[in-house]
């Protein structure tokens, strides 16, 4: 294998940076390649900003978290009580205590509204920035990080763990290639593994080489009678992606938890999401530049309470103020954006079934690292938790933030397949607060 | 901004030995063939028409880089002048006339000459020429422009009508379009669904009440100053008179300016609601071949409701379809560039149309005879003479069984009937194996699982029993080849129980009118209705009226759950309601329905009184949808081009029409005679799908080789050979199984069920789910992810389950070892199960060194001391050499299924 220099490429901000491209045998042949592998494995770039987004599957109460209303009437306070933080002045859920210790690492934007209440549409609203439309899908943000930036180290840049939510939060109308590498499996479970990058059962690496030996002269023998067509190319760029991805020893460490020491599996929480967090920033350390990991179970009908208090408040807390925590340690934080977020908040006003049902006219969003400024509260609503009171925030503005982070102009426009042009954002605006 | 798009000045000596040009028949007829009298039984295969060798093509090929010298110039006397229109009708003050004036030469090639030809009017108090070639009218009367260009000339008629008369500016035919030449209300400005700047238009202006609305009252009036015209933000903002976030879009001393300056002086008169339409718009040419390097000017006219025609060239929008081959400049001169075909889309004012210009790969003076099986050869051959093309030779037998066997029944045919039909001698063998497999039982199984894609049947929509009701009924159909007119008119007027009547499940995986109408226009007409729903659609005719017209069709089927099951059932029983309306959005206007286009003569009924024809009624308490049915399934040219496009597809591995779900004017078929001899072979042949495939696998197109020869490498489109397909994620994990001797067990399903057999993408497997199935959640071909990814790579390279078929001690290596069977038996069987062909020889003895390396390969040594002590190969122990041949034979099945033959059907 060889490396090719095809150029110079420029970044929207100007920095000019090399791209390099593997070949492998094919460059023999004089082959055009399509743009996503032109821009495959790129070199990174030290002020690159990474995403770990924590996705809450199910929209999560805004008044049991980040925007409690102490202060209330119990059908809308509800069961909890509202603890201070880390920084004055800010108060969060007091289910919520190791994160009301991490209150300086990260921002709570309280006034986030939407006008979209049911889970699939909403869930493509909030993970590409774009409202459903079913002419289109939209592209989420860590394809298009993956379209503009590329890969590093033979990870692929985008990665997803435990499933798409309603099928979104892929590549969109810019294709399947642009899709999340997905993670299945409980990262808590000592016998997990990310699936197909470690030889299976009987086969040990040595023997890897040697059937990838073999396919290669009978590869040789078909080409002699088959001249490639494109299809084939892009799959033989694709055997050569997943080849390096499996004898990458950065990408083999990063996967492997199991280097980690007890005690910060431990800060974690040995719970599938907060090993996940762990897995994530192993990902991130290595070269992933966008990790999203679904979390479900926000969608409490029913049981609010005591689904809240009994598992998903104490998961959470662990993970999240872990992975802040860990990041900060590491000096990872100040290029790690770290945004927590689902797609609606839940009614203020407690049911006849002690649950709380879909709300989109207020959520909040907790977001940190990657140089945003933290510490903070952005927006709030008013005294029932119903609305924005001011500066209300719109989704588009949250997906303009992020992009503003990660130094993406959201300005540029891609051909969808029918070839009508779409900007990345469309008329967000980045919440100066944050910068 | 290139320099040179306007004007190009001609060398005509140079014209003859470059140019390979059918000629103006091209240009103006559509040159059809009688396909009854073309279509015949397929012709035997025989080892005559395979080609020796594809290396030295035949002689008379002269690319066009290396054109022999030019030949001398032709005389005079022979060329011959046409000049488009052949008349000009000037409406108003300030009408305009274009031509285009067309050259040929006696060899047949053809010129554009608008540019350098003599234009003179006959009468100039009539019309007059201006510098800019532009005709324009003086008074009324008729006169005559006279065209002339190398001692030829043609007289085109020239009508004026109210030359004198002072007609105020018109809001939608000279304002709006102006808007739109000019940029203002594309998608990315104002004509943004969210608007831009606080001012929003309708997209590309297929609105004019609303958008004079917008200009005239919105921003309280500040838009327009009546009282000082030039002082309007209208004007103001395009020409930076004040800052405009869109830049300069305008200049002051241009004709749209003068125009909106002189409509707002006029007193900003509104678009009446009785003004004329455009009906359609003509280009001309519409289709043209060039060479690279010419150029070619185009005109575009618009017809009227009222029977006038305008020329609307000024405001037309150019864009090129594939802006490698040509380009197009915002005036309509188009540039061909390199080798190929692509069309130019022009639109105006909501209505759109293609003109269609082919580059030339190469001329070919003396173009050979090329065998033809049937009809189809006929349209590919008569597109491949046009373009200078040469296809591969014919694919040798092995491939093609394979090819027939994963196209048409999604099955690899077993090394028996591989040895079989190698071995057979009858020169007919082809046709016998497709007829064979055609009467496969595996073929409603694989083909259900294309139209359980299209008419999405799931059990998370329908639930298990309806999901199940639906997919045997379309098994059944397919069974019993039940003709494609029928079993969509019985899915589209289908009602009753979900549970009993599996048809009527349509009804219930799309259930409101929106919905179902671009359901069935999609899946049955292969027409993207979608844009229209709220907006008229930007690249086709169809306008939101079309749309709400044609969703009322729907808007009385109802749904009830169903007493007799109550809870446990979910069984829904679908019905006609006695009501329902279906209302425009915008004009809140009750919408009749209607059928895309309107309705066909022959659906007209004569009204009481009169004898006008009108719009049919359903019957009394009648079903909306028998009308419907009615006309998609009778003598419709769009559902019969829709079908045979999606199997052209399928089977071809490119719809002529592509996307193949996405029909429209300006998205031309690349061969449109061929698509509609297709299509009305299928309708003159009660819709029989099976002999659609039989007639298309029957070709000599479809049994190309996939192997390029170099003059045709470039082609990605003109079948000059057989593109390479991706398997269907099914057919692959059944391969995957085939290949190595193991079955699947699938949840709920018996040991051995295949994968394509399976009834919906509810059933767990990852593999499938990698490779990607159709989620059914839309009616989209494009659901079925089209581009390979890595995670496929990796699965098929390091996943447990292949590995795990590869290495059982039932799957083939093991089990023929224990059958005491040679290294060569085992290595040629492998090979039969995973490439349907046996090795070739070197592969063979690749293959046979690669177990003997292995059992061979030194064992391993404690390290050396001592480097200067020679290492010493050892033998391996005796007992391990049986469990390392395993283990190289297991490599190299392994290598088998990763290999590029195996993962593709070529």
């Amino acid at each position: 294998m060889f490396d090719i220099e095809l150029g110079k490429h420029v970044d929207c901000d100007g920095v000019t940076r090399r791209d390099f491209l593997k070949v492998g045998g094919l460059a023999a042949l004089g082959l055009m390649l399509p743009d996503f592998l032109r821009v495959a494995s790129a070199s990174p770039n030290r002020r690159d900003v990474s995403v770990i987004l924590l996705w809450m599957g199910g929209g999560p109460s805004h008044i049991d978290t980040f925007d409690p209303k102490p202060d209330a009437p119990q059908e809308i306070r509800g069961e909890f009580a509202a603890i201070p933080t880390k920084v004055s002045g800010i108060q969060i859920s007091d289910k919520l205590p190791l994160l009301a210790q991490q209150m300086d690492k990260f921002s709570i934007l309280r006034s986030v509204t939407s006008p979209d209440n049911t889970h699939e549409t909403a869930t493509h609203y909030l993970l590409t920035g774009y409202p459903f439309n079913p002419a289109i899908p939209y592209p989420a943000y860590g394809s298009v990080l993956a379209r503009e930036k590329g890969s590093i180290n033979g990870l692929p840049p985008y990665v997803l763990m435990h499933g798409l939510p309603f099928g979104h939060g892929g590549g969109g109308y810019m294709g399947a290639v642009y899709n999340p590498f997905q993670i299945n499996g409980d990262p808590n479970n000592p016998h997990f593994s990310v699936q197909d990058v470690s030889p299976p059962n009987g086969v040990n690496m040595e023997r890897i080489q040697r059937r990838r030996a073999i396919l290669q002269e009978l590869d040789t023998f078909q080409r002699q009678v088959e001249t490639q067509q494109r299809a084939v190319q892009t799959m033989d760029q694709f055997y050569e992606q997943a080849y390096n991805l499996i004898t990458s020893p950065v990408a083999k460490k990063a996967f492997d938890l199991k280097q980690e020491p007890e005690k910060v599996r431990d800060q974690y929480g040995r719970n599938h999401f907060g090993q996940s967090c762990l897995l994530a920033r192993r990902l991130i350390e290595a070269g992933v530049r966008f990790v999203t990991i679904h979390f479900g179970g926000w969608d409490t009908h029913e049981n609010n309470f005591g689904a809240l208090k009994g598992h998903l408040l104490p998961i959470l807390d662990r993970g999240y103020a872990g992975l802040l925590q860990d990041l900060h340690e590491r000096g990872m934080l100040d290029t790690t954006l770290v945004v927590w977020m689902g797609e609606f908040g839940r009614t203020p006003k407690v049911n006849s079934s002690a649950g709380r049902d879909h709300w989109a006219q207020a959520m909040s969003v907790g977001i940190g690292g990657g140089g945003v400024k933290t510490g903070m509260v952005v927006g709030s609503t008013n005294e029932r938790a119903e609305a924005p009171r001011d500066r209300p925030i719109r989704v588009e503005d949250v997906a303009a933030t992020i992009y503003r982070a990660l130094g993406i102009n959201t300005e540029k426009e891609y051909l969808t397949p029918q070839n009508r042009p779409v900007r990345i954002n469309y008329d967000g605006v980045p919440i100066q607060e944050l910068f | 901004m290139k320099p040179s798009s306007r004007y190009l000045p001609i060398m005509l000596s140079c014209l003859t030995g470059l140019l390979l040009l059918s000629p103006v028949v091209l240009a103006r007829t559509q040159n059809r063939p009688t396909t009854a009298t073309a279509q015949t039984a397929p012709k035997p295969i025989s080892r005559k028409e395979i080609p020796t060798s594809h290396s030295s093509p035949p002689k008379g090929i002269v690319r066009p880089q290396t054109a022999a010298p030019a030949p001398p110039k032709p005389t005079a006397a022979k060329i011959s002048l046409r000049v488009e229109p052949s008349e000009i009708p000037l409406y108003g003050p300030r009408a305009e006339g274009r031509i285009v004036a067309t050259a040929t030469l006696p060899d047949g090639t053809a010129e554009d000459v608008s540019a350098q030809a003599t234009l003179q009017s006959e009468n100039p108090k009539v019309a007059r020429i201006g510098a800019d070639r532009i005709l324009r009218p003086v008074s009324d009367g008729e006169t005559a422009l006279t065209v002339a260009f190398q001692g030829q000339t043609v007289r085109v008629k020239v009508r004026v009508q109210d030359a004198g008369k002072r007609i105020p500016m018109d809001f939608a035919r000279e304002i709006v379009p102006a808007l739109t030449a000019n940029g203002c209300n594309q998608g990315t400005c104002h004509g943004s669904q969210y608007g831009k700047g606080g001012f929003k238009l309708s997209l590309l202006g297929d609105d004019p009440a609303f958008d004079y609305h917008q200009i005239i009252k919105q921003a309280r009036g500040r838009r327009v100053q009546m009282t000082d015209p030039a002082r309007s933000l209208l004007l103001l903002k395009p020409v930076l008179g004040v800052p405009h976030v869109g830049g300069l879009r305008l200049k002051t001393d241009s004709l749209d300016y003068r125009n909106i300056l002189a409509w707002i002086q006029d007193g900003a008169p509104a678009p009446g609601t009785d003004d004329p339409q455009v009906t359609r718009i003509e280009v001309l040419p519409d289709q043209r071949t060039l060479s690279p390097g010419k150029t070619q000017t185009l005109v575009v006219r618009a017809h009227y409701s009222d029977g006038k025609i305008y020329d609307v060239t000024r405001w037309a929008r150019f864009t090129t379809l594939n802006d490698s081959i040509a380009s197009v400049s915002p005036q309509g001169l188009v540039r061909a560039l390199r080798r190929g075909e692509t069309s130019i889309m022009v639109r105006y004012s909501g209505q759109a149309t293609v003109a269609r210009m082919a580059v030339p790969y190469a001329q070919i003076a003396r173009y050979p005879k090329l065998p033809e099986h049937n009809f189809i050869d006929t349209h590919i051959v008569r597109k491949w003479k046009n373009l200078g093309l040469l296809p591969s030779e014919l694919s040798d037998d092995a491939s093609f069984i394979r090819r027939v066997f994963l196209d048409v029944i999604g099955t690899p045919p077993t090394p028996e009937e591989v040895q079989a039909f190698l071995a057979d001698t009858a020169p007919d063998k082809r046709a016998k194996l497709i007829d064979r497999v055609l009467d496969r039982p595996e073929y409603a199984d694989y083909w259900s699982l294309k139209w359980g894609d299209l008419l999405r049947s799931n059990r998370t929509t329908l639930g298990s029993k309806g999901m199940w009701s639906l997919t045997n009924w379309i098994r059944a159909q397919l069974r019993e080849n039940r003709p494609a007119d029928q079993f969509v008119y019985d899915l589209i007027t289908a009602q009753g129980s979900t549970f009993t009547n599996g048809p009527a499940n349509y009804y219930r995986v799309a259930s409101n009118p929106p919905d179902l109408a671009e359901t069935t226009s999609q899946v049955f007409l292969g027409v993207r209705l979608q844009c229209a729903k709220c907006h008229n659609h930007p690249f086709e005719k169809w306008t939101m009226s079309d749309y709400y017209r044609f969703s009322a069709f729907f808007a009385r089927v109802g749904q009830k759950g169903s007493q007799e099951f109550g809870v446990f059932g979910g069984e829904n029983v679908v019905r006609l309601n006695n009501g329902g309306e279906v209302y425009h959005p915008k004009s809140g206007a009750l919408m009749k329905p209607a059928p895309l286009g309107g309705y066909p003569e022959r659906m007209k009924r004569r009204g009481a009184q009169t004898a006008q024809l009108t719009d049919p009624e359903p019957d009394a308490g009648g079903d909306r949808r028998v009308l419907l049915a009615d006309w998609i399934t009778k003598d419709n040219i769009l559902f019969a081009r829709n079908i045979v496009n999606r199997y052209w597809g399928y089977l071809m591995g490119r719809g002529l029409v592509e996307p193949i779900d996405d029909q429209r004017i300006t998205n031309p078929p690349t061969n449109p005679e061929l698509l509609d001899a297709l299509a009305k072979d299928f309708m003159d042949n009660g819709y029989d799908i099976k002999r659609l495939i039989r007639t298309i696998c029957n070709s000599r197109v479809y049994q190309l080789s996939s192997q390029p020869t170099p003059a045709n490498r470039a082609d990605t489109l003109f079948y000059t050979h057989h593109p390479i397909k991706r398997l269907p994620a099914e057919v692959l994990l059944d391969l995957v199984n085939f290949a190595t001797g193991t079955q699947e067990k699938f949840d709920g399903l018996p040991l051995g069920y295949r994968a394509i057999q399976l009834p919906d993408p509810q059933i767990n497997s990852y593999f499938l789910d990698t490779f990607g199935r159709a989620p059914r959640v839309i009616a989209c071909e494009c659901e079925r992810p089209a581009e390979p990814n890595m995670t496929q790579a990796l699965h098929l390279m390091m996943g447990e389950m292949v590995n795990r078929k590869v290495q059982s001690d039932n799957a083939v290596v093991a089990k023929m070892i224990q059958e005491k069977r040679s290294d060569r038996e085992i290595i040629e069987r492998l090979y039969l199960l995973a490439l349907a062909r046996p090795p070739r020889s070197e592969e063979m003895e690749s293959a046979l060194r690669i177990i003997r390396d292995f059992q061979e390969r030194p064992a391993k040594l404690p390290a050396q001391p001592n480097a200067l002590i020679p290492q010493v190969a050892v033998q391996r122990k005796p007992e391990l050499r049986e469990r390392d041949r395993r283990t190289a034979l297991e490599d190299i099945l392994w290598a088998l299924l990763n290999s590029k033959e195996f993962v593709f059907n070529r």
